[in-house]
C-alpha cells in the first residue's frame, strides 16, 4: 500500500466514489430490519381486519351452525410469507427507481447508480434484487465479491449493470484514523526491535 | 397473586434496613425481606436490573391506574349512551377502523388462548399416552433419576419465585427513590440554568444527524481499512491507484444532488 487508507480517506471527500463493503453491509442490514418490521405490521393489520370480518360473519343467522375462525397461526404464517415475498422484491426496486436509495442506503449515504449513467428503472431494480438471491445462493460469494472487485461491485451489481457510490460528502472518521495512526508506530518499533534481535542473536551465541 | 409459603431467599440487598421499608405483605402475610447480615456487597448489574424492574412495574401500575380513572370518569360524565349525529362516509369508515382495532385484538387474544390450550392438551395427551411406558419396570432407574431432577427443579423454581418477589419489592422502592431524586435534581438544574433548555432544543434536531454522520464516517474508515488490508494481502493494486467510477456515474450523482436541492 502506498498510503495509509485511513489517513487519505479522513482528508478528502469520497462523494461519487465506489462504496465499500462495510457501509453497504450496514445499509443492507438496516433495510432487512425495515422489511421485517413492515411485514410484522402488515400481518398484524391484516389479521385484525380478517378477525373483524370473521366476527361480523359469525353474527349472521346462517353462520350459527359453525363458527368461522380464520384467525389462526396458519393464516398469520401465510400472510407473513406473502407480505415478506412482496416486500423483498418491491421495496428495494421501487426505492431504487425513485432516487437510487432505499431507506437503509439513505441513512448510510449510499446510492445505486447504473454504470452508463442512465436512470434506474423498476425492472432494473428487480434484476438487482434477483441478483441478491444469486449472490446469496452461492454461499454469499456474490456479496463478498465486493471486497475483491476493483469497482467494489458484487454479482448483483454486475447482473444489473449498476454500482453503489457514496452520495454525500464522505470522509473517513478522523478520530479512528488518529487512533490507528497511534498504533502504527508502535508496531513499526516492535518490528525494528525484533529485526535487530535476530541480527544480534547469532553473534552472541558464538563462543 | 399466588400465595407462597416458601420464605424468600436471601438477596444481596441489605443496605436498606428493614425498619426503613414498609412491610412486604402478600395476602396479609408478612414476608421477611432481606438477609440480616450487615455486610453488603454492591453489585452494579444487580442494582441496575432491580431498578429497571421496579421502574417498569411501578410505571405499569401508574399507567393502569390512570387508564382506569379516565375510563370511569368518562363513563360517569357521559354514560354509555351514544349521541346520534349525522354521519357521513368518513365517520362510518372511522368507526369501522375503531371496530376493527377492538374486534381484531380480541380475536388475536382468543387465538393465542386457543393455541395455548392446544399445546397444553397436546402435552397432557402425550403424557397420558406415554404413561404406561414411563411407569414400566424398564424405566424404573430413569424414573428415580427423573424424580430427583423434578424435585430439584421444583425447589429451584420455588427459590426463583421467592427471590423474584423480594427483588421486585426492593426494585419498586429503588425506582420511587430514583424518580423522586432525579426529577427534583433535573428541575432544580433547569430552573437554575434556563439557557440549558434552549440548548437542548437547538441540539435535539442536529443530534440524530450527527450520530448518522458519525456512523457513516466510521464505516468508511472500516471500508478502507478492510479494503487496504485485503489488497495488501492478495498483492493487488492499491485502491488509490485505481480509476474511479466513470464520468456518467458522477454526472448521475450530480443530477440527483440538484434534484435534492430543488426538493429541499
Amino acid at each position: 500500500m502506498n498510503a495509509s487508507p485511513t489517513a487519505t480517506t479522513a482528508n478528502r471527500s469520497l462523494e461519487g466514489e465506489y462504496a465499500g463493503f462495510m457501509t453497504r453491509a450496514i445499509a443492507f442490514i438496516l433495510d432487512l430490519l425495515i422489511i421485517e418490521l413492515t411485514v410484522f405490521a402488515i400481518t398484524g393489520v391484516v389479521m385484525m381486519i380478517i378477525g373483524f370480518f370473521a366476527s361480523l360473519y359469525n353474527t349472521l343467522p346462517w353462520a350459527s351452525e359453525g363458527r368461522f375462525e380464520p384467525v389462526t397461526l396458519w393464516t398469520a404464517g401465510l400472510i407473513t410469507t406473502i407480505s415478506l415475498f412482496i416486500m423483498i422484491w418491491l421495496y428495494p426496486a421501487l426505492f431504487w427507481m425513485i432516487n437510487g436509495q432505499t431507506i437503509g442506503k439513505r441513512i448510510m449515504g449510499l446510492r445505486v447508480v447504473r454504470m452508463d449513467g442512465s436512470e434506474m428503472t423498476f425492472w432494473r431494480g428487480l434484476i438487482r434484487v434477483f441478483g441478491y438471491w444469486v449472490s446469496a445462493v452461492a454461499l454469499f460469494l456474490g456479496f463478498i465479491w465486493v471486497l475483491f472487485s476493483n469497482q467494489r461491485r458484487g454479482w448483483h451489481d454486475r447482473l444489473a449493470g449498476t454500482c453503489v457510490i457514496y452520495s454525500w460528502d464522505a470522509r473517513g472518521s478522523a478520530v479512528m484514523a488518529a487512533r490507528l495512526e497511534s498504533i502504527r508506530p508502535k508496531r513499526t518499533e516492535k518490528k525494528q526491535a525484533a529485526n535487530s534481535d535476530r541480527g544480534q542473536a547469532p553473534a552472541q551465541r558464538r563462543p | 397473586m399466588a400465595k407462597s409459603t416458601a420464605a424468600p431467599q436471601s438477596t444481596s440487598v441489605s443496605s436498606i434496613s428493614e425498619s426503613s421499608l414498609p412491610p412486604n405483605t402478600i395476602d396479609g402475610e408478612t414476608l421477611p425481606l432481606r438477609p440480616k447480615s450487615s455486610e453488603h456487597d454492591f453489585d452494579a448489574p444487580d442494582a441496575i436490573a432491580r431498578l429497571l424492574l421496579g421502574g417498569t412495574a411501578d410505571l405499569s401500575d401508574v399507567f393502569l391506574r390512570l387508564l382506569e380513572g379516565w375510563e370511569s370518569h368518562v363513563l360517569e360524565q357521559h354514560g354509555a349512551t351514544i349521541v346520534e349525529e349525522e354521519e357521513d362516509l368518513g365517520d362510518i369508515l372511522r368507526y369501522l377502523l375503531i371496530g376493527i382495532a377492538f374486534q381484531g385484538q380480541r380475536q388475536v387474544r382468543s387465538t393465542a388462548g386457543t393455541v395455548g390450550s392446544w399445546l397444553l392438551g397436546a402435552a397432557t395427551t402425550t403424557a397420558s399416552i406415554t404413561s404406561p411406558i414411563r411407569q414400566s419396570w424398564l424405566f424404573a432407574p430413569a424414573r428415580r433419576t427423573a424424580g430427583v431432577i423434578t424435585n430439584r427443579l421444583e425447589d429451584r423454581i420455588a427459590d426463583l419465585v421467592s427471590e423474584g418477589r423480594a427483588e421486585e419489592f426492593v426494585g419498586r422502592l429503588m425506582a420511587e427513590t430514583a424518580l423522586e431524586d432525579s426529577v427534583s435534581w433535573v428541575m432544580d438544574y433547569i430552573a437554575e440554568n434556563p439557557e440549558i433548555r434552549d440548548l437542548v432544543q437547538a441540539q435535539a434536531i442536529g443530534f440524530t444527524e450527527e450520530i448518522a454522520i458519525g456512523v457513516r464516517e466510521r464505516s468508511i474508515t472500516a471500508d478502507n481499512l478492510l479494503d487496504g488490508l485485503l489488497r495488501k494481502l492478495f498483492r493487488r493494486t492499491p485502491r488509490s491507484e485505481l480509476p474511479g467510477p466513470p464520468q456518467e456515474v458522477q454526472q448521475r450523482e450530480e443530477i440527483y444532488d440538484q434534484l435534492r436541492g430543488i426538493r429541499l
